[in-house]
């Protein structure tokens, strides 16, 4: 049997919470509503060749009625499993207390239980009703203290839980750093030690995963600041006028498809950290300096450089025609000659070809453009954002559902942290960026700024 | 409006670079394999066409793949200034690294191999429509010298002895301008077999077997970007997943009852507490705890008093539905200080919980509201 952990107690004492954080899935409902697991909820990791279930189970309701319907049932401690197991397939007990027919059935299945209360109220005793109730089940156990408000009450609860439970350990599911969790996760391993090889599998490819999603970040980083900084958007119109006339909508037009690069991008960083139900909020990019810019061309597509070069390697070729003609007594003059008039004629009378018109049609046209951004201050903006998002999804857990506000973070102290080859790097590849050239060791460059992030 | 279109712009690059080059390939071959003015084409020349040049090309292109550098054939072509702007873009701006080295190693290839195609078809349109000539000349180099190298070129092609280099083949085809030279076309014309196997193996074979590898990484490199993220993470799979409650209709507040009455002591408050509720509501008539065996008075205004912080339990609903009326619900937050001011997610609870019963208000005395 692979490792199965129900998650019991009291309502609203964040079993639900422990469950999101340790499977990091952030759909699970929480809230603080009692009640809000109403059924088992069987939540399978499976990583590489491995898995465990985590069972998320609705809290006790009646625990009092339902020891004394146990006691009715087991006369010597030898049947009181058996008694669960009866308590868990008696009709009757299905109808009178469904929430504890639903939370023990994976304990009779085998489940091993963890066992949550809160650590920031005092202890009461009429916990000690369901704790003697999953002492009857004979499974292995563990109590995990969650201090949902403060560790005010962890030391009397430690001492009422030691009774009960051979491990006792305190977790809080909404602050519990990624290594903490993976300390969780192998203090489960004790529990049982057919489980300990499986579970020690998990926590190995949850390790090798987090690298992964670190790698996988640059990665998207990279692809995110080589498609901003060079994004730009084209239009052919015929007159300056028109060009004018579009300049709002194009640069509305740039402005979206930009934030929203920026959004699909933050989106599948959100993914990569398992973060599929998460708002965040963001302001827009600040975008400096005018982007707009209406370039003349000239007939059949070609700008003026391009005109003009292939103007110079036509007249070129006539000029070697001449110089073939002559059996190279010219010295190649003529295809010098050529080329030097071809292209200068066009560069030189660009302008006019573009006003001609043939059979009412105009030879020219203009090309507007918005962008691409030339601010050198742009790529760092874009940095800091996403390094801010990516650090708070590294640090945050899936338990929590407040809303995410993505802000710039002090960048300046993670790049001076960084050694002075790397910095320079770094600035290089940026002007580079910014400069319209490509940058091909760009997630190279990046990733010791995300080094400083973990050790930060 | 027109936002670069990158899936475009990779389609229309390798089939414009790839047809310019079959016919540069068939072009230069044409004029190559013309000859001179008795259409005697240099055997020696046609090698470093066919065979040295390809395969120089072949060793940079995997050089170049291991050494990473993403600098090749197609990217220096497309370094030339007349190729449209979009092109440009696309290529250094809109994708990334890893995929961009890939995707312009598949088309150096691609360039790479419809030269070689270009090549073959010149030769074989010579072939037919005209008589080739081969002949061979250097000052230094003599037929014993020349044969142990081109038999090394031909063991790729030992199937085929037709297209084998033989010494007398050698000696017959070898051609001074100034002294006498062979007249013999169909001798002259045997070298053709190992001219087409040689750039068949040296060429075509090879760069088209790089072509399918670039093709392959390119698709992985591909894919690896629009999908980076689902490479080795935890997948978590469920049943049963429950939605949030319904939130149901909140009891009412009230702040004192003004009554003589009764008090249950369920939550099992300690005597400061007890102190707090007598301060505020008086002394209770009567005061039972949980589970006592005696009864309520039912003529008597009922106050539960419970644990404020802890959510409401079946067992709890169950003993109230049992009571014959309704009165009040108290619920109370303490520590060992004392009582404290109940929390708002706490009194909603309550109230939430109250509401579903009949007759049951929710009781907070004024300074604890």
């Amino acid at each position: 049997m692979k490792p199965v952990f129900a998650v019991v107690g009291h309502p609203n004492k964040g079993k639900s919470s422990i469950v999101a954080t340790l499977v990091q899935d952030d759909s699970i409902a929480i809230s603080q509503q009692s009640g809000t697991t109403q059924e088992n909820q069987n939540l399978t990791v499976s990583i590489g060749e491995t898995s465990y279930t985590l069972v998320d189970t609705p809290g006790f309701q009646r625990p009092t009625a339902v020891l004394a319907w146990l006691k009715e049932h087991a006369s010597s401690a030898d049947k009181r499993a058996a008694a669960v197991a009866s308590f868990v397939n008696d009709t009757a007990c299905q109808q009178a207390y469904p929430d504890e027919v639903q939370l023990l059935t994976p304990i009779v299945k085998g489940a091993a239980i963890l066992y949550v209360v809160d650590g920031s109220r005092p202890y009461g005793a009429e916990y000690e009703t369901e704790m003697e109730i999953l002492r009857w089940t004979g499974q292995p156990s563990m109590a995990l203290i969650n201090p949902i408000e403060s560790e005010r009450y962890v030391e009397p609860w430690t001492q009422a839980l030691g009774q009960y439970f051979k491990v006792v350990k305190v977790f809080n599911p909404m602050q519990a750093d990624f290594d903490k969790q993976m300390a969780i996760l192998e203090s489960f391993a004790h529990l049982k030690e057919a489980w300990t090889a499986p579970l020690s599998a998990v926590v190995t490819a949850l390790k090798q995963h987090r690298q992964t999603q670190q790698t996988d970040s640059v990665e998207l980083l990279a692809n995110l600041l080589a498609d901003l900084c060079g994004y730009r958007l084209t239009q052919t119109v015929l007159t300056k006028g028109q060009a004018e006339t579009l300049r709002p909508a194009m640069a509305l037009s740039y402005f979206n498809t930009m934030k929203q690069k920026e959004a699909t991008v933050f989106d599948a960083l959100k993914h990569l950290y398992q973060y599929d139900h998460l708002d965040s909020g963001i302001y827009d990019l600040p975008f400096e300096g005018n982007l707009f810019d209406t370039e003349q061309w000239v007939a059949w597509g070609l700008n003026r450089t391009q005109l003009a070069i292939a103007a110079g390697l036509a007249g070129a070729a006539a000029g070697a025609l001449v110089d073939v003609a002559l059996l190279g007594q010219s010295f190649f003059l003529g295809a010098l000659g050529g080329g030097l008039l071809g292209g200068s004629s066009a560069w030189f009378g660009a302008g006019h070809i573009a006003d001609y018109k043939v059979m009412g049609l105009p030879l020219g046209a203009y090309e507007v453009s918005q962008g691409p951004i030339r601010d050198r201050n742009f790529p760092y903006v874009v940095l800091a954002r996403f390094l801010f998002l990516a650090e708070s999804l590294r640090e945050r857990n899936h338990a929590r559902r407040d809303p995410l506000k993505i802000e710039e973070g002090d960048l300046a102290d993670q790049i001076d942290k960084l050694p002075t080859r790397e910095k320079r790097a770094l600035h290089s590849a940026f002007d580079r960026l910014v400069n319209q050239k490509s940058v091909d060791n760009l997630a190279e460059v990046l990733q010791p700024l995300f080094g400083s992030m973990e050790a930060g | 409006m027109k936002p670069l279109d990158a899936p475009r712009a990779t389609l229309q690059i390798p089939l414009v670079l790839g047809l310019l080059a079959l016919l540069s390939g068939f072009v230069v071959t044409l004029v190559f394999l013309g000859g001179d003015d008795e259409g005697r084409v240099n055997l020696l020349f046609l090698l470093l066409l066919f065979v040295f040049v390809p395969l120089a090309g072949l060793v940079l292109s995997v050089l170049l793949l291991f050494f990473n550098t993403g600098q090749g054939l197609a990217n220096w072509l497309l370094t030339l200034p007349f190729w449209p702007l979009r092109w440009h873009q696309t290529l250094v701006h809109t994708e990334n690294a890893p995929m961009r080295r890939a995707w312009l190693f598949y088309v150096s290839q691609l360039v790479g191999f419809c030269l070689g195609i270009g090549g073959v078809l010149a030769f074989m349109v010579i072939l037919l429509g005209s008589d080739v000539s081969f002949v061979w000349r250097s000052t230094l180099l003599q037929a014993q010298d020349l044969a142990p190298l081109l038999s090394l070129l031909a063991l790729p092609w030992q199937f085929w002895p037709e297209a084998q280099p033989t010494l007398a083949l050698l000696q017959m085809t070898q051609d001074f301008r100034l002294g006498e030279q062979s007249n013999d076309a169909r001798v002259l014309g045997q070298w053709w077999r190992f001219a087409l196997a040689a750039q068949c193996t040296f060429n075509l074979l090879p760069r088209g077997v790089l072509l399918v590898i670039a093709q392959l990484l390119y698709r992985r490199s591909s894919r690896r970007r629009s999908a980076p993220l689902a490479r080795s993470g935890p997948v978590v799979s469920g049943s049963g997943r429950s939605g949030m409650p319904a939130v149901g209709q909140l009891a009412r507040v009230v702040h004192d009852i003004g009554l003589p009455y009764q008090l249950i002591n369920w939550g099992m408050a300690p005597d400061p507490c007890l102190d707090y509720v007598a301060t505020h509501l008086g002394q209770p008539l009567l005061s039972l705890g949980r589970g006592a065996a005696a009864a309520p008075d039912a003529s008597l205004a009922m106050v539960v008093l419970v644990k404020g912080w802890e959510p409401p339990l079946g067992e709890l609903q169950d003993y109230l539905q049992s009571l014959v009326t309704g009165s009040y619900l108290l619920p109370v937050d303490w520590d060992e200080s004392g009582v404290r001011r109940l929390t708002d997610v706490h009194l909603e609870e309550w109230r939430r919980f109250a509401g579903q019963l009949d007759g049951w208000s929710v009781l907070q005395p004024e300074d604890n509201t």
